[in-house]
């Protein structure tokens, strides 16, 4: 897909002629540098920070970390990328080859765009990173998923019944299935996992669960995710009496009883963890709090009685 | 050859419309005409309703099919997510096939890898409908689908469907804003699903529901048209009753009940009806009390005369003329003052009812005044109008009146005019009237045809319609004293008796001439100068009498009253013998004439008057027998002197033997009941001698002697030979003069 929107790119490029393409070219440099700016600088300067924030979109859980970061570095140049990493390869370019700079990619794009990078690279809000992404060896990370611990610590505060749920899990989380297992054998909840191939596959196995099954938590992994198979799976296990717990926010208007995230704050401090570690930092550093909110209206449907600390709408374990 | 199917169209819709036609006769039933309509609507409904629901039973058929195979393909979609997933395809089909073992719509499924050549599993449920890969055409035609796939039909019932299998993946970074994942989704096909589904059988237990539905249609219509029939016929009921009483006011009876329910409409219409009947009732009332007599039910004088002048009219155009018959019962008076008005209201109608007997459906009947009815029997010469006479006579005859344990017998005199177009109604009524007059005059219960001149017409006189005019001039008469007798002798003929003489009663014009009775006797009848008239010629009689006395001369006078006097009984008889008191008479010199009919009208009064003058020493003479219906058993039951023969017998003597051999009887009855016999209207001495043979005691007539107007006169009969000689007759006069009261 991305290589058809540059062969589509090129092919305007001919199109308008060798002349028009260098007045293009020189007014879209003027005019990127304008739009990649930090939001608070609106003329792109030469990084004279030691530290780039580089947002891959702009989208609230990236930018919650990015100010949560913009607050802890006192040298540190926000850069959006607005999920075109072509409109803005002048600025990667200069950072590339800026090798005292330490660069904080939040997000996929941005974490693809600074594996050339020289210099420290450490990502977040990124699931299941490998290396056939784009992410290379060299590069420290801050887990996406809060911990599975404080996720199903949370759940069976909301319903101290709970004891089995079906996890669904994509190819790339094998490690926080295990997380996932060894916090749900201490939480006394039996934990099946189920790991499907495609979003088919995830409804095959959410429509035909035992029926002790009270749950469902679904993982995040786009591999084997779709909005249709996530929309349809939350229905049908609401209609089902069943209970899910989803990684995104937004999934609770689809009919998720509760959801999972990283804390902005906690991602924050992790990547400056990892900055400050150098090489002795692990690959992949883990969340150590989960901000969680509840449906409360889902939750009033399946009969759960809502705890008052998350009857405030987000609640961070 | 479509021209023969239209002829023979038309011929079938002709054929049809006159079987309606003599079905129905000239006129169609509205009840008829809305069953009809109700029952085809009821038809159209149903064939609309039938058709409507094949039809959209039909294409719910075909959207229910093309709903189930799509709601089966996203089953089968889903349910051969393992043959994508897992590497126990076998194992997963054949789970996949057992569970679609129970579906008879799915027959054939086939699940293919993305490039359409590998199968990756089947399910056949008994005959393979699909075979071979999935071409690039198809998959095309299944990827480019508007819906995501691609349905057709295979024929009527089974449906062909084919899909792609998909699988869809988010980008990376979708999943921190789910809302903006369709720019950043990503779709792939990694199979095709192509699989044909069954619709026959549900489409069979459609249409049994179907042909089930359009019986219970047609019983609910059936139902509908059975109730809604009984409903018409109800709600019409009202209507069609009035069906009858229409057709009766139609042939003309008004006298129909149109009253009754209904609805509103229909009450409008009896209302209607009701109030039409009821002013046409008041119409024909009105009608009928101006051209009807209430009391008999017979058309009035009015009525009468527009139908003769319009029979006029036609006689002279057509010189068929009819004949006017003037009706008067003998004795009514009597029986109107004996009985009271309601017997006499009676009498006439039974009267009424015999006379309509005797007469034609197209002849007219009226009632004038009191006892006076008038026919009009058209198109009858005087041979039929002389039988219709006849025949009303004899009706009379044969009737009785009762009146409790009375009976009394009712004649009626008629008298006849001819309608010949040249006379006035008027006058051919007055006419009528002078011949019943006349014939009244000649004893009653008798009828005559008026002939010109000779019935009593006086240039001085009333004319002889003008009825009310005779009345006036009668009782002027009465009061002025100008009435006066002449005298006709009666011969004894066995002894030489005393003089007799009948007292004949004349009405002196102002011209001086005499009018005979018959032209005022029927009008001081109708007009109640009857009894006046009796009182005045007995009071002269004696007077005459008395006087004659006085000259030595005892004479008996034989003196003419009505039947009036049988009503007054001893009344009359005291007024009698007060006059014979007063004059110093003895009442063996008078003798009373009655009339045969007078006398039978009444037997059993007649029968005590008689013998209260007997009292008197007054003598009784049976009047002018044998001239109408007499019976010899009257007789009996008469205590009478005097037996008076018909002046017929006198005067068929000569010539009809039977005559001779009824005088012969009459004689030997008189004298086996000790009366004598007297013959009138003799004419010639022949005649007198033959009666002389015969045994007859009197005679009076011509041979014997005129009327005298005075008898003060040396008496003629004085020293007069047994047989008298022939005496002049009466210069102007060609018939006998009449009597008074008979021969007054």
């Amino acid at each position: 897909m991305r290589e058809e929107q540059r062969l589509s790119v090129a092919g305007r490029f001919t199109a308008f002629g060798t002349g028009r393409i260098f007045a293009f070219v020189c007014a879209a440099a003027l005019a990127g540098c304008a739009i990649v700016g930090p939001r608070e600088e609106p003329a792109p300067r030469p990084p004279a920070a030691d530290t780039a924030i580089l947002v891959s979109d702009r989208i609230g859980p990236y930018q919650q970390v990015a100010d949560a970061l913009r607050t802890r570095l006192e040298r540190a140049t926000v850069y959006v990328l607005e999920g075109d990493l072509k409109a803005h390869h002048e600025v990667i370019r200069r950072l590339r080859d800026d090798e005292g700079v330490r660069v904080i990619a939040i997000g996929p794009p941005a974490a693809r765009a600074a594996a050339a990078f020289s210099g420290r690279v450490v990502f977040c809000q990124y699931f299941y990173p490998d290396l056939s992404d784009g992410v290379t060896r060299t590069m420290r990370g801050v887990r996406a998923t809060p911990p599975a611990l404080k996720q199903l610590q949370a759940w069976k505060l909301l319903d101290p019944q709970l004891h089995r749920v079906l996890l669904v899990a994509g190819p790339g989380a094998r490690e926080f299935v295990r997380e996932a297992e060894a916090a749900a054998a201490r939480l006394g909840i039996a934990l099946d996992v189920n790991r499907v191939a495609s979003d088919r596959e995830l409804l095959y196995v959410t429509k035909r669960l035992a029926p002790e099954v009270q749950g469902i938590w679904i993982l995040p992994d786009y591999r084997v995710l779709s909005i249709e198979a996530l929309r349809e799976t939350l229905a049908h296990a609401l209609r089902h009496g069943r209970q899910t717990l989803v990684f995104n926010q937004q999934l609770l208007e689809y009919g998720g009883l509760l959801s999972a995230e990283g804390d902005p704050e906690d991602i924050a401090e992790r990547v400056l963890e990892q900055l400050r570690a150098g090489d002795a930092a692990p690959r992949i550093a883990p969340l150590t709090r989960a901000r969680v909110s509840v449906n409360l209206r889902v939750a009033q449907q399946l009969g759960l009685a809502v705890p008052e600390p998350l009857r405030g709408g987000v609640y961070v374990f | 050859m479509s021209s023969d199917v239209r002829r023979a169209w038309q011929r079938l819709r002709e054929l049809a419309a006159q079987g309606r036609a003599a079905r129905s006769g000239d006129s169609r039933s509205l009840v008829g005409r809305l069953l009809t309509a109700l029952a085809v609507t009821a038809l159209l409904v149903y064939l609309a309703g039938v058709a409507g629901i094949w039809w959209a039973g039909g294409r719910l058929i075909e959207d229910s099919a093309r709903k189930q195979a799509v709601q089966w393909l996203a089953e089968l979609d889903e349910l051969g997510t393992p043959l994508y997933a897992s590497s126990d395809r076998d194992g997963a089909m054949q789970a996949l096939s057992r569970r679609l073992a129970r579906f008879p719509e799915i027959v054939h499924v086939r699940y293919y890898a993305a490039s359409g050549a590998e199968l990756l599993g089947e399910y056949v449920k008994t005959v393979p409908h699909l075979s071979g890969d999935l071409g690039p055409e198809e998959r095309a035609r299944a990827e480019g689908g508007a819906q995501g796939y691609y349905l057709g039909m295979l024929d009527g019932a089974r449906l062909r469907v084919t899909a792609p299998v998909r699988v869809r993946t988010l980008a990376p970074d979708a999943m921190f804003d789910l809302e903006r994942v369709p720019a950043r989704q990503t779709t792939r096909t990694i199979g095709y699903l192509d699989f044909v589904f069954d619709a026959g059988a549900q489409q069979v237990l459609f249409e049994r529901s179907l042909i089930a539905g359009s019986l219970a249609l047609a019983f609910v219509l059936g139902v509908v048209v059975v109730f809604g029939r009984h409903w018409v016929r109800r709600a019409m009921a009202p209507l069609t009753a009035l069906e009858e009483p229409l057709a009766r006011l139609a042939r003309g009876e008004i006298n129909v009940d149109v009253s009754g329910g209904g609805d509103r409409e229909i009450v409008a219409i009896r209302q209607a009806l009701g109030a039409t009947l009821a002013a046409i009732r008041q119409r024909d009332e009105a009608l009928r009390r101006a051209e009807c007599d209430p009391l008999t039910g017979l058309v009035n004088q009015r009525y009468f005369f527009r139908e003769l002048a319009l029979e006029c009219s036609r006689g002279g155009r057509n010189g068929d003329g009819g004949a006017v018959l003037c009706i008067d019962l003998d004795g009514f008076r009597a029986v109107n003052e004996r009985l009271g008005a309601a017997a006499g209201d009676r009498l006439l109608g039974q009267v009424a009812g015999l006379l309509r007997s005797r007469i034609r459906e197209n002849d007219v009947l009226a009632r004038f005044e009191g006892d006076e009815f008038i026919a009009l029997a058209r198109g009858v010469s005087r041979e039929g109008a002389l039988k219709v006479a006849r025949s009303i006579n004899q009706v009379m005859q044969e009737y009785q009146f009762s009146a409790g344990e009375l009976r009394l017998a009712i004649s009626a005199s008629i008298g006849i005019a001819m309608v010949n177009g040249a006379e006035q109604p008027e006058r051919i009524v007055a006419q009528a009237r002078a011949a019943c007059a006349q014939a009244k005059a000649r004893g009653g219960n008798r009828h005559a045809a008026y002939e010109r001149g000779t019935n009593g017409e006086g240039a001085a006189a009333p004319r002889e319609d003008d009825s009310p005019a005779w009345s006036r001039y009668v009782r002027t008469a009465i009061q002025d004293n100008a009435l006066r007798f002449v005298y006709q002798p009666i011969l004894d003929l066995r002894h030489a008796g005393g003089e007799m003489y009948e007292l004949l009663l004349r009405l002196a014009a102002p011209g001086g001439e005499l009018v005979s009775p018959t032209a005022f006797l029927p009008v001081a009848d109708r007009f109640g100068l009857i009894g006046d008239l009796d009182d005045w010629v007995i009071r002269r009689a004696c007077e005459e009498l008395a006087a004659l006395h006085a000259h030595g001369r005892p004479a008996t006078f034989f003196v003419n009253v009505s039947g009036h006097v049988f009503e007054q009984g001893e009344a009359f008889a005291r007024r009698v013998a007060g006059e014979l008191a007063r004059h110093g008479l003895a009442g063996q010199h008078i003798v009373f004439e009655i009339t045969e009919q007078a006398a039978v009208r009444d037997l059993q009064h007649a029968r005590t008057a008689i013998e209260a003058l007997a009292r008197v020493g007054c003598r009784f003479a049976l009047d002018d027998f044998g001239s109408g219906f007499s019976s010899l058993s009257y007789l009996k039951h008469l205590p009478v002197a005097f037996i008076k023969m018909s002046g017929a017998f006198a005067q068929n003597l000569e010539t009809e033997t039977v005559d001779a051999v009824m005088v012969r009887s009459i004689v030997q009855i008189a004298r086996a009941l000790n009366m004598r016999t007297v013959a009138e209207a003799v004419e010639d001495e022949q005649t007198l001698r033959r009666l002389t043979e015969l045994g007859v005691d009197y005679a009076q007539g011509y041979a014997i002697a005129r009327p005298a107007e005075n008898l003060l006169a040396p008496p003629p009969m004085a020293g007069a030979p047994r047989v008298p000689p022939r005496r002049q007759r009466f210069p102007a006069r060609t018939a006998p003069p009449p009597r008074a009261l008979r021969k007054r």
